[in-house]
């Protein structure tokens, strides 16, 4: 007896002509169609349902009962026949039982295989490991499909003198540990047993009959079923061509790769296509669908070899109207469960500030925090954003620095949970039962949980379930390790989108064949991605594929090659599309298989491909364009009154009157969230903290201190001080540099502060403020009504004013930008004012009672350059705070006016408000600060 | 024999591809002619881009093919392909089908590729994780950070800051990360160099050049000098009588200056002792100080101590240095530890890995074609210039195999293509002067060339000019200023000296003009000042002329963006080439606040932003109120900040942009749809990986580019990725960078610039490098000779991409307080310098307020050029008419299963308890076990059947069946059959009341049936047909449920099955074309032994 190879001819779908030979073979009796003896095994499973839905039809059809046969995948068949002697190890047994032959494996074997650079920082790591088995597991897979074990592949005469050989016989070695370990455990790997069962060692169940549909097998598959004819069964294999191409099939009815080296395509007039990018190979399927007439979307597939177009064709196939399904569905990491999960993971391992601001933007988590802190109202992420921007924490201290102690009351209790979960002593059972109630607990902190989740929380409890029952194989691992298990399982899990309704399949290209849409469009025909070929490999190239029987180059050219013939003759519309240009920019390559038959031919098809590809404008436009275009610097329809302004507020209406607007009169309040070290506002207010204290010290000393040294250990003493009380212990390790920076800087002020005291000036007042500040601190004075325009009320706060004995003063502004600037070169541009602190501060002054003729006005620049800490003054006349004063009055009557118009000129480099002016690429400096 | 080795030198223009498509091709029909194979996957065609070797790969394929159908087509490529004889079109189209049938062979690449596989297949070896991947640049910048973070909390990372003082030379700037991403990782930055020098066998010597060799001297005459000896110099200068000025008096400043380096000598400041300007002037300089005579007395005092501080100096630099490598070296450390964590690596880090391993061997190069799947036989080498000294140390091994005729093959092809005018990536490593040693290493095996200089693309006139500029370049008046090294001219010289005048080869008109922006005296002029007066100038070109091929070439890309947004707000749609960023859109930028709200509840600013767009109505947003009372802003943008969050969370990433999208569109325009498109795909890339906050996606998105919103005739990019392009008109307007700026940190020098480098130099102060000829003139020099080189290379790049015409567009002339011009360090004053009379044009442009300040060649050219067809109109598609027949697809039916209840959204435990599993899988062996029963007067189940059935479910469970549970299944279905009720249900008198001339059982009978809209599929535990004339007229449904239950509760457990059963009956109904009221339905409460039927429905 041998296998029946059974040509089911073409001009019509395969599916539709297996109904057809299936109703032959197994005609229908009694108004009954019986197929129960019937094992049918498909490539896939998605063609596998789509059968099971024909012969329904049919049976409707005919009016008969159906028993249907046991369809399944062919990669399911040894699980259909073979009787386990063990417990079958799960793929997360075989997973921990590679991790442990790897970690048991002597350390040159692992050097080997890891590579020696992994053991340079101690033991190689866990991912490294990981990944290791999770190829191991793939390999052992691959060469168990040829009925091998690595022992066999080493032993095979292509290894003789191979330097791999020494790797291979690392593998053997790995192989037997393994299986030794599941024995061990009482398991069985899948893989062992289907070799086991080729060589008559495991019990089978012997199917009476068995068909299939596949272009290809695997060793093991013919060989399974070459003892299923061998001890009765009725093997048929069906063949989508004509009995006349017999011989370019073999006798488990798989291509022959020989014949179809050979093989020549005929592809109807204007069915093939190039398209320039993937938004053109996207756009260019709704221009066939366009063509097309009135389509329904039930009647079409399209076909994508290159995963990579799916994104593309998803969205612009539904930007033109075309509703779209891909069967495919989302991997279940990609669930907020699954990203909890692994935002958990990661906070358990280093307790890191930032992860644990990571975990709070998840709103389950939030919830759960807010919940165990009892205060469901308080402000969670406002008050951990301050507190991040504040203090810059690395790790989450057990105790927050005062100013935060109502965050430091709400997060307590969560945190304390999510401690208990790092112990490291628990039991495994332990272990699961933390991480379980942990889970629950959050989800149940969720009022919407949805299908899809409870799909993963199933699956989640399934994987718990198997670590317990595999505990003692998993050893001990910590919450923080059966998290990672848990995302690893989830890994290789997916959702499926459950939707109904008519809608073009998206396939991928193994799946085109057996689908029976009236029309398959093919977009990505390109070489690399059909044929799919692998022309290097670390263990598993080419050459040695060949020699040991898996599939290679050959076999896989001659599979696409009948499948698309099959396809292409199966009296379907079928266009096909190649891309000229991938996502990068890269070019493409047609396929081979398009590049098929007479020279001639070949060269018609290459100049087609390498002329001008299609180019379409994937974008729907609408006859009339936008109908309320987006606007650049919305305004709202009413503005509430200013009557003060503070001096540095001027700057920035002189910059643009609309930003102005936006922050002083709507005072649209910024949260930024860049804690990777002090940015410039507080590397500032950290200086200025310190050089407050210390001015305060002078201004209440009789005389001014003169030594350097003790001027510096005073502002190092302030430094410190007000270090501990801001960022508590936990300070990023970039911000203790630049508190080592700031102390520098201040050491270079003190020898030019002891320059300025020796010379007869001393500090008179400190933060001298003008209004209300914007901490709400009190201030010392009103604000002071601009002459001339008196309404207008101008507050500020000075940093210092110095005197001396002689009477002149001092007013001064501390800087700590990284580059010095004079105080003209801040204040004005092309001889136009663009900043007026220092002019305006001569207003405050004289109201508090300063001789504003005595006074200069000036900086102290503590810039980046030690050489350049110096006081400086601006020396302008009366002209120039004439002008300065008309220019404050232009500025008054604009904000007076309401005239907020934007500016023309180029924006600040760093621009808080580029989104809403629509300046993101318009800013083309960087100036510091 | 055309399997040839040479090298040859190719000008811009000069058909480079053409030359090296063919002799690709050469090489085959060579072989077919030899070996009847053309052996089209044996030879290695590397480029330096992705899509060079794309276009190298599209010309082999296309020569071939016009080479088949059409005779002429061979006859015009044999001459450069030197066959003999010419090929034949029988020829091209063996081998063309050879190419189509083996293209997945064929190994047109480019370097970083071809290492890409090879690093693939050796990773281990490489000490690569077996998970490793090719980074992106954002991921890449995240891996710095943390290797940053991981040094500074190790105990060494108190030393970081020196190490960044140092860098900065002396500065000390607030952010650390800046400095570190500019120093330290940037453009050469300090890891570069401790890289290039861990290819070193010591490495230790290069950064310890510095160290005195012995205890006695320094570099250049550092001498120290005992204390003892210092003391009595420094009290001698006390005593020295100060020379006089003219009129008898002491010079003030020259007393303080001397006073001055007394106390820097007395305080051991020796490097501000060096560096003041009276030790500068006395010793470095003329010997004169404020215009006085340093006497030699005062010479002889002050010369030990300058002995002195050069050795204090230089020691200070070199332990500065050697330490510097010892942090470099942890953080080399702590970046590969995270980066192998990770499993992401650059191409720059496999280049590297690859030359440090030593993995590609002459005598191991067979493992490496095993592994690989293939051999290199014949190697082009196009873009050689580009070549990094890591790639050539990597690729040399092949290159001397196949020179030196050994290996497997003796006849091996080797070309190298390049252009050392045209190196512009010497950032990157890129070594020009590698050139230089393949003709040095291998004359012997080299075949002479000729370099190729005719210019297929650009007319007479642009070629002029670019001779103009460089032919002449060492006379050019730039480089001769005071300012410019010295060594910059020798560089310049050294870079013209194979220069060749260039000519067309074809007659083109064409036209060259400088152009100035108008601008008001008195306003400073900058480079943002040229951009505009670029982007007047293509509106203007536009609108004369519409379809033109223009490349606006800039310097930096930030330039490019600022351009194409500004030529977009004046209606001219432009490209960019790969590096738009998705923010020049206002919807993007809308989104982006959105998300940013979603991350900070407290930045009003977005809170705003979002409610004055779309996307305000999508979640329901109210305007800001503009009242003062802020409590309402806080709860609203909470309440906001969390929907949008919550959002997020449930659709995922791409799902909500797209609903946001959607909100947006009607209020888009063109370029606004697709950012969104390309936000959306964003969205999906984020979604897969792991996880991430609002945040860290928001930055993702300000860091990616994606390509142009659409490909038009105007073409923006920055010089580098201009390269191998060509326009018909080119306008440059970022010609103000500096031509030698100093380095940005450490930079190392080599004997010869093809060697690897025997020194890193710390970064110097000027004034202080004058102290040590070695370091001035030759380290400083060699720097200052590459530096202009690139500017050089850069500049003949932008020059030479024009077809027809270049727009150079100059700052306005301005001048310095002195007098001087300024900017004339820059390409601009290259460019001033070289065209006659454009200097004086310049100065007199205020005046004349002209914006064409030069000019050359016909304006009108255009006139009598065709347009091109280079951009294919971009047409919208057939818009899909789409018809909905049904709602439901007919080919993705929903499938039930009516065992399977729904849930009822309830989850109180995730793991299950071990009870539960017995009890399953006690029940299957029970189900099982009656199953085998077909009539209870048949017989119970004998053994072997039972046999059977255990291998089955053993099967099914994938584990045999624990002896305790198979004990207690098969007792439970014997237990079950003991029960009157059960055992009489599985008689034929339970049916005997019923009216059918044949009865029919079946057990654990599978089904597929179609109900309600769908399809249901299962399994029935039993069913009994009663038969009339062959025909089904009613129905018993058995189900067995092991639920434990008394007669009482009975009632309640038929309950919870109601929907199984009535799914059973519709399935039922639909296989067997009955009433469903001939449909009885029952369970078979196998523990009490129950027989209980579902009551009736009289809707059904």
């Amino acid at each position: 007896m041998s296998i029946d190879r059974v040509f089911l001819g073409t001009g019509r779908h395969c599916l539709h002509e297996v109904v057809d030979h299936l109703e032959e073979r197994f005609p229908i009796s009694q108004r009954r169609w019986n197929m129960e003896q019937l094992l049918l095994l498909l490539p896939g499973s998605r063609a596998g349902r789509r059968l099971g839905s024909l012969i329904l039809d049919r049976a409707i059809e005919r009016q008969v009962e159906l028993v249907p046969p046991n369809i399944t995948t062919l990669g399911r068949l040894p699980d259909q026949v073979l009787v386990p002697r063990r417990e079958t190890a799960t793929s997360l047994a075989e997973f921990l039982g590679w991790v442990a032959a790897l970690r048991a494996a002597d350390r040159p074997v692992l050097e080997r295989l890891l590579g020696r650079q992994q053991f340079r920082l101690g033991d190689a790591s866990d991912e490294s490991i990981e990944a290791m088995a999770k190829r191991l597991i793939g390999i052992s897979t691959e060469v168990s499909g040829a009925g091998l074990s690595f022992q066999d592949v080493l032993d095979h005469e292509v290894m003789q003198g191979n330097p791999d050989s020494l790797r291979w016989r690392d593998l053997s070695l790995l192989q037997q540990w393994q299986h030794d370990w599941l024995d061990g455990h009482g398991l069985e790997g899948r893989d062992a047993r289907f070799r086991d069962a080729i060589d008559g060692r495991v019990d089978m169940i012997v199917p009476p009959s068995i068909g299939l549909i596949s272009a290809d097998m695997n060793q093991m598959q013919r060989r399974l079923l070459d003892l299923f004819v061998e001890r009765g069964t009725s093997v048929f294999t069906m063949i989508h061509a004509d009995r006349s191409s017999a011989d370019a099939f073999d006798s488990h009815g798989c291509v022959e790769p020989d014949h179809w080296k050979r093989h020549r395509f005929e592809l109807a007039d204007g069915i093939e296509h190039v398209a320039d990018g993937p938004e053109d190979q996207a756009a260019c399927l709704v221009d066939l669908l366009g063509s097309l007439g009135p389509v329904d979307p039930d009647d079409v597939s399209i076909g994508l070899p290159d995963a990579g177009l799916l994104p593309h064709c998803h969205r612009v196939l539904s930007d033109w109207g075309v509703p779209v399904h891909d069967p495919a569905g989302i991997p279940m990491t990609c669930t907020r469960i699954a990203r909890l999960v692994g935002d958990l993971e990661r906070f358990l391992g280093q307790g890191l500030a930032s992860d644990f601001a990571a975990l709070l933007r998840e709103p389950m988590f939030e919830r759960w925090v807010l919940r165990l802190g009892d205060d469901p109202d308080f402000g969670l992420l406002d008050a951990f954003d301050r507190y991040r921007e504040a203090c810059l924490p690395m790790e989450l201290e057990p105790h927050l620095p005062n100013d935060h102690i109502d965050l430091a009351r709400v997060i307590r209790p969560a945190l304390d949970r999510l401690d208990s979960l790092r112990a490291e002593d628990d039991s495994i059972g332990e272990c699961v039962s933390k991480v379980e109630r942990v889970l629950l607990d959050l989800v149940h902190s969720t009022t919407d949980l949805d299908e899809q989740d409870q799909q993963v929380l199933r699956r989640i409890g399934s994987v718990l379930d198997e670590v317990l029952r595999l505990s003692p194989l998993v050893g001990a691992p910590r919450c923080r390790e059966l998290l990672r298990m848990l995302r690893r399982e989830l890994s290789a899990q997916f959702l499926r989108d459950g939707s109904i309704g008519p809608a073009v399949e998206l396939l991928g290209w193994l799946e085109c064949h057996l689908d029976d849409a009236s029309t398959l469009l093919i977009a990505g025909c390109n070489e690399g991605l059909l044929p799919m070929s692998l022309n290097s490999d670390a263990y598993l190239p080419n050459e040695l594929r060949r020699a040991i029987g898996l599939v290679d180059n050959d076999r896989r050219w001659a599979r696409d090659a009948h499948l698309l013939q099959a396809t292409l003759s199966s009296g379907r519309t079928v266009h096909v599309i190649s891309g000229r240009h991938g996502s990068e920019g890269d070019s493409l390559v047609p396929s081979r298989l398009l590049l098929t038959g007479p020279p001639e031919l070949i060269a018609e098809r290459v100049l087609s491909f390498t002329g001008d590809p299609a180019r379409f404008d994937s974008v729907p436009r609408s006859a009339e364009g936008p109908s309320s275009p987006l606007s650049r610097c919305p305004r709202p329809e009413r503005l509430p009154p200013v009557n003060t302004l503070s001096v540095t507020a001027f700057a920035d209406y002189l910059s643009c009157p609309y930003r102005f607007m936006l922050k002083h009169v709507l005072r649209l309040r910024t949260q930024e969230d860049e804690p990777d070290e002090l940015n410039a506002l507080a590397f500032g207010s950290l200086a200025h903290d310190v050089l407050e204290s210390f001015g305060h010290q002078e201004a209440a000393a009789v005389v001014p201190t003169t030594d350097v040294d003790a001027i510096r250990d005073r502002l190092e003493a302030a430094l410190d001080d007000r270090v501990r009380s801001v960022f508590g212990r936990s300070i990023l390790p970039a911000v203790q540099l630049q508190i080592d920076l700031l102390r520098w800087r201040l050491g270079g002020f003190a020898v030019r502060q002891a320059e300025v005291a020796s010379e007869g000036w001393k500090i008179d007042r400190v933060e001298l403020s003008f209004g209300r500040g914007s901490a709400g601190k009190p201030c010392d004075h009103p604000p002071v009504p601009f002459p001339g325009r008196e309404s207008m009320l101008v507050r500020g706060r000075i940093d210092r004013i110095d005197v001396h004995s002689d009477g002149r003063v001092r007013v001064l502004d501390y800087k700590t930008g990284n580059e010095r600037k004079t105080p003209d070169a801040v204040h004005r541009r092309n001889s136009e004012w663009v900043n007026l602190q220092l002019p305006l501060y001569r207003r405050l002054v004289s109201a508090a009672g300063y001789d504003v003729d005595r006074c200069a006005f000036g900086y102290i620049s503590l810039p980046a350059s030690v050489d350049d800490i110096r006081f400086e003054f601006a020396s302008w006349g009366d002209d120039e705070f004439d002008s300065a004063d008309a220019a404050a009055i232009r500025v008054i009557d604009g904000v007076l006016a309401g005239d907020f118009e934007p500016s023309e000129s180029d924006p600040p480099f760093h621009d808080d408000w580029r989104r809403i002016c629509g300046t993101s690429v318009l800013s083309t400096e960087d100036d510091d600060e | 024999m055309t399997a040839d080795r040479t090298i040859v030198i190719a000008s811009a223009g000069s058909g480079k591809t053409y030359t090296l498509a063919n002799l690709l091709i050469a090489w085959m029909i060579d072989r077919l002619r030899t070996e009847g194979d053309p052996g089209c996957d044996r030879f290695l065609a590397s480029t330096f881009t992705r899509k060079a070797a794309g276009e190298i790969l599209d010309r082999v394929l296309e020569h071939l093919a016009r080479g088949v159908l059409d005779p002429a087509a061979c006859a015009r490529y044999g001459p450069s392909m030197r066959l003999d004889p010419e090929p034949t079109s029988e020829e091209f189209a063996v081998v063309l089908k050879a190419v189509a049938g083996s293209i997945h062979r064929v190994q047109v690449g480019t370097l970083d590729g071809f290492f890409h596989r090879i690093a693939s297949c050796f990773s281990s070896e490489l000490g690569l994780p077996e998970h490793w991947t090719v980074a992106t640049q954002f991921e890449e910048d995240a891996l710095h950070m943390q290797s940053l973070s991981t040094l500074l909390a190790s105990p060494e990372g108190k030393n970081v800051g020196a190490l960044l003082e140092m860098l900065q030379r002396g500065k000390k700037s607030r952010s650390i990360i800046d400095v570190v991403e500019k120093r330290v990782w940037g453009r050469d930055g300090a890891i570069d160099q401790y890289r290039l020098t861990r290819l070193l066998e010591d490495q230790y010597a290069a950064w310890s050049w510095l160290r005195p060799p012995s205890s006695t001297e320094s570099l250049d005459g550092g001498r120290p000098h005992p204390e003892e000896d210092r003391l009595s110099l420094i009290e001698a200068m006390e005593d020295v009588s100060l020379p006089l000025t003219k009129q008898g008096h002491e010079n003030k400043v020259f007393k303080t200056g001397w006073i001055r380096i007394r106390g820097l000598a007395a305080s051991e400041q020796w490097e501000d002792f060096l560096c003041d300007s009276f030790v500068q002037k006395a010793c470095f300089g003329d010997g004169v100080f404020n215009r006085i005579s340093v006497d030699e007395e005062m010479l002889e005092l002050i010369a030990p101590l300058v002995e002195h501080a050069r050795f204090e100096t230089i020691r200070m630099l070199d332990r500065q240095l050697v330490s510097a490598l010892g942090l470099l070296e942890l953080l080399e450390q702590h970046y590969r530890s995270i980066q192998e964590q990770h499993g992401l690596f650059s191409f720059a880090d496999i280049s590297q890995r690859l030359a440090e391993a030593g993995l590609v061997r002459r005598n191991t190069l067979e493992h490496l074609w095993f592994r690989l799947d293939g051999s290199v036989r014949d190697l082009a080498l196009d873009e050689f210039q580009d070549t990094s000294r890591a790639q050539f140390d990597v690729l040399h091994p092949i290159i001397e195999e196949i020179l030196s005729g050994q290996g497997s093959e003796e006849d091996r092809g080797f070309l190298v293509l390049a252009d050392p005018k045209q190196s512009i990536y010497a950032w990157r490593g890129g070594t020009p002067s590698l050139i230089d040693l393949l003709e040095r290493r291998h004359a012997a095996q080299l075949e002479p060339s000729v370099p190729l200089t005719r210019s297929w693309r650009s007319a007479q006139v642009v070629l002029d000019a670019v001779d103009t500029v460089f032919a002449g370049i060492g006379g050019n008046p730039t480089l001769h200023d005071d300012k410019m090294p010295a060594t910059a001219l020798e560089g310049a010289e050294a870079w013209a000296a194979r220069y060749e005048p260039h000519q067309a080869a074809r007659t083109l008109p064409g036209y060259v003009e400088v152009v100035v922006p108008d601008i008001d005296v008195g306003i400073e002029p900058t480079q943002n000042h040229a951009l505009d007066a670029a982007v007047d100038l293509v509106v203007r070109r536009q609108k004369e002329d519409p379809g033109r091929t223009i490349g606006i070439l800039t310097s930096r890309n930030k330039a490019v963006t600022r351009i194409v947004t500004m030529l977009r707000n004046r209606g001219v749609e432009a490209s960019e080439e790969g590096s738009s960023a998705l923010t020049d859109s206002l919807a993007v930028g809308a989104v982006l606040s959105m998300l940013h709200l979603a991350d900070h509840p407290g930045d009003f600013r977005s809170y705003f932003h979002v409610a004055t767009t779309p996307l305000g109505s999508l979640l329901q947003l109210d305007p800001i109120p503009s009242g003062r009372d802020r409590s309402n802003w806080t709860a609203a943008a909470r309440s906001a900040s969390l929907d949008i969050r919550r959002r997020l969370s449930k659709l995922g990433y791409a799902n909500f942009l797209q609903e946001a999208a959607d909100r947006l569109l009607p209020s888009c325009n063109h370029t606004d749809v697709r950012r969104l498109g390309h936000l959306v795909e964003l969205g999906e890339t984020w979604d897969a990986r792991d996880g991430g906050r609002p945040a860290d996606f928001v930055r993702m998105v300000e860091r990616s580019t994606r390509g142009s919103v659409a490909s038009s005739s105007v073409q923006v990019m920055t010089i580098h990725k201009a390269k191998g392009l060509e326009f018909d008109e080119v306008v440059l307007p970022e010609l103000g960078r500096k031509l030698v700026d100093d380095p940005g940190g450490f930079f190392s020098w080599s004997e010869h610039p093809t060697d690897l480098p025997s020194r890193v130099v710390p970064p110097i102060k000027k004034p202080l490098r004058v102290a040590w000829p070695t370091i001035r003139d030759e380290c400083y020099g060699a720097w200052s000779r590459q530096q202009i080189q690139e500017s050089l290379s850069v500049l003949y790049v932008a020059m030479t991409r024009a077809r027809h015409a270049l727009h150079l567009v100059l700052r306005p002339h301005s001048e310095t307080k002195k007098g001087d011009s300024k900017n004339m360090m820059t390409h601009e004053g290259l460019v001033r310098g070289a065209f006659d009379g454009l200097d004086e044009a310049m100065m007199d442009h205020c005046e004349r307020r002209n914006t064409t300040v030069w000019s050359s060649g016909d304006a009108d050219w255009f006139r009598s050029v065709e347009p091109n067809d280079e951009i294919a109109p971009v047409e919208p598609p057939r818009r899909p008419e789409i018809v909905i027949g049904s709602e439901q697809s007919t080919r993705r039916p929903s499938i039930k299963a009516p065992s399977q209840h729904a849930s009822d959204g309830t989850i109180d435990s995730l793991v299950g308890d071990a009870g539960a599993d017995f009890a399953m899988l006690r029940g299957t062996v029970m189900h099982e076990f009656l199953s085998l029963v077909d009539w209870i007067e048949d017989g119970r189940p004998d053994p072997t059947r039972i046999d059977d059935m255990i291998r089955r479910i053993t099967m099914d469970i994938g584990r045999p069946i624990p002896e305790d549970v198979l004990a207690s299944g098969l007792q439970a279905g014997i237990d079950a059959l003991d029960h009157e009720s059960i055992a009489s249900r599985l008689s034929h008198s339970a049916y005997a009341d019923r009216d059918h001339d044949a009865i029919v059982v079946r057990n654990e009978a599978s089904y597929i049936a179609r109900t309600g809209g769908g399809e249901s599929r299962g399994r029935f535990d039993r069913i009994v047909l009663g038969m009339k004339s062959d025909r089904v007229v009613w129905i018993d449904l058995v189900d067995y449920k092991s639920d434990t239950c008394t007669s009482e509760t009975a009632g309640d457990v038929l309950e919870t099955h109601r929907g199984q059963l009535e799914g059973y009956r519709d399935a039922l109904a639909s296989i067997h074309h009955i009433d469903a009221d001939k449909i009885t339905l029952r369970l078979l409460l196998t523990g009490p032994g129950i027989d209980i039927e579902l009551p009736v429905d009289r809707n059904v």
